[in-house]
């Protein structure tokens, strides 16, 4: 196909990257605002899902326009597909950074609980593992992708971790169950980005090697 | 692919028109009621490759083959073939329509009678089951006698598949059926090439990757008179082995 046509897949790539940086943006600065009870930044954060929402719809008409004009094939149709998934997982993970900012705003700002190191371990990992995905993505590098399965199991086993861990501090004193019930929710969030990580990695494997890497 | 039944088979095919080679070492498995598409730029071969399939380039002088094509466990290039009979059993449409100047009827009875079909009942049914094979029945059937030079360019390359039809071939070779027509003509050569396949074997050479992408169960790409790739349609379209394949189909080059 044409040069227009790659010159607008590579726009579209590099746009993606873009709606990545801002994802993973209110993601981490939703969990920044949490660890220093920062209701500015918080507010802050829950006001780019507008932002996010135009970013998400933009490459929602990019795709389905270029689908239709093009019919790309091959490598091509699988950076397209690729895109869509992506679109699809980063677009919730912002918003995850946005309801993250709410529950900030929301509830009372007692003291953290010794269970918020592990949140705060768990989005660090978490959101590493969402960064050597994007990584992946840009370079067509896959070798960062081949263990986003065994990390997610990981994620799982924090998250459940902090789940127990919650509970007894809830057992122990209800004075702590407003915190615990946020990190119970936030650890859930915290789940749910490692799946879209794996959920990106498979595609972005699929459109760097043309074959499928299937995480379960 | 491995349960598929092959119906013809080249092996090492090689071809020179005098010092030129148009064609290396090409091996190829076509299987029974399936389509297979040949894609591939200019020049790399393809209407060399299916003139092979019913030896048609024995028409050029200096012509040279080596290597094997296989039908019914047979080389087609060897001497004991009845070139006619396998003629009869591997028909050709080509890319621009070409009816000859006589009847509706007579274009399809043609070949039926060229093998000694002389009974008219005989020649009526034969004529009748090719046109509604060939999807074009429906729009004829009252004018038979009319001359088919007065048909739309679409119907006459229908009707031409309905000649090729008539003679009850195994396989029908198509060498780019669809560049002379409208989308629509288009339309309905793609979808009667879907139902044809129920009971014949169907070859197309075609430049459009879509209409590849959309008519045929396997695709091979070629490049200066290489097999480059063979494979599933699906396959080929969403993740070739082959970065030449790969390039050529997104149109990086072509
Ligand atoms: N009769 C002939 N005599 C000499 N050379 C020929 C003859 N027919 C084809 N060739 C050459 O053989 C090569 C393959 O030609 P062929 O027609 O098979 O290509 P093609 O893939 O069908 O191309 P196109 O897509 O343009 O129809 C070309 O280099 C062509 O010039
Ligand atoms: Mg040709």
């Amino acid at each position: 196909m044409s040069d227009k046509f790659q010159l607008e897949l590579k726009k579209l790539k590099d746009y993606t990257l873009e709606m990545g940086e801002f994802s993973v943006g209110m993601f981490t600065d939703s969990l920044k605002a949490l660890k220093d009870m920062d209701e500015v930044l918080a507010e802050e954060v829950h006001d780019r899902k507008k932002k996010l929402a135009y970013y998400s719809n933009k490459i929602d008409e990019e795709t389905l326009r270029m689908l239709t004009l093009y019919q790309p094939v091959a490598s091509d149709i699988r950076l397209i597909s690729c895109i869509s998934q992506m679109n699809t997982s980063l677009y919730r993970l912002g918003r995850n950074g946005k309801d993250i900012a709410q529950l900030t705003t929301s509830l009372p700002n007692t003291p953290h609980l010794k269970v918020f190191n592990s949140i705060c371990h768990m989005a660090e990992y978490v959101t590493e593992m969402i960064n050597d995905a994007l990584e992946s993505f840009k370079t067509e590098d896959p070798s960062k992708l081949l263990d986003l399965e065994k990390r997610d199991n990981y994620v799982d086993d924090l998250q459940e971790a902090i789940f127990r861990e919650s509970f007894t501090y809830m057992m122990e004193d209800n004075r702590n169950i407003s915190r615990c019930i946020e990190y119970v929710m936030i650890s859930r969030y915290l789940e749910r980005m490692g799946d879209h990580a794996c959920l990106m990695g498979e595609k972005i494997y699929f459109m760097i090697e043309g074959k499928k890497l299937e995480f379960h | 692919m491995e349960n598929h039944e092959t119906i013809l088979e080249t092996k090492k095919l090689n071809l020179f028109y005098g010092d030129k080679q148009a064609l290396i070492d090409v091996d190829l498995s076509v299987y029974k009621n399936h389509v297979t598409a040949l894609i591939g730029p200019s020049g790399c071969g393809k209407s060399t490759l299916i003139r092979c399939f019913n030896r048609m380039n024995d028409l050029v002088s200096d012509c040279r083959i080596e290597g094997q094509v296989i039908y019914h466990d047979q080389n087609l290039y060897s001497p004991a073939v009845d070139v006619v009979h396998m003629r009869k059993k591997i028909g050709m449409v080509f890319q621009q329509p070409n009816p000859f100047p006589k009847s509706i009827y007579d274009n399809v009875a043609y070949g039926p009678r060229v093998h000694g079909i002389k009974d008219k009942k005989i020649l009526d049914g034969i004529v009748e089951k090719s046109l509604m094979q060939a999807a074009l029945w429906d729009e004829v059937h009252d004018r038979l006698d009319d001359p088919a030079m007065g048909l739309s360019g679409g119907q006459q390359q229908r009707l031409c598949i309905a000649r090729t039809l008539a003679v009850e071939p195994e396989i029908i070779l198509m060498d780019e059926p669809c560049s002379a027509l409208d989308p629509i003509a288009t339309a309905k050569i793609e979808s009667l090439i879907d139902d044809l396949k129920k009971e014949y074997t169907v070859i197309i050479v075609t430049h459009s990757m879509s209409q590849a992408s959309r008519v045929s169960d396997f695709t091979g790409f070629m490049y200066l008179g290489k097999m480059i790739e063979f494979g599933e349609t699906e396959k080929i379209f969403t993740s070739p082995d082959e970065e030449l394949t790969n390039n050529y189909i997104t149109g990086r080059f072509g």
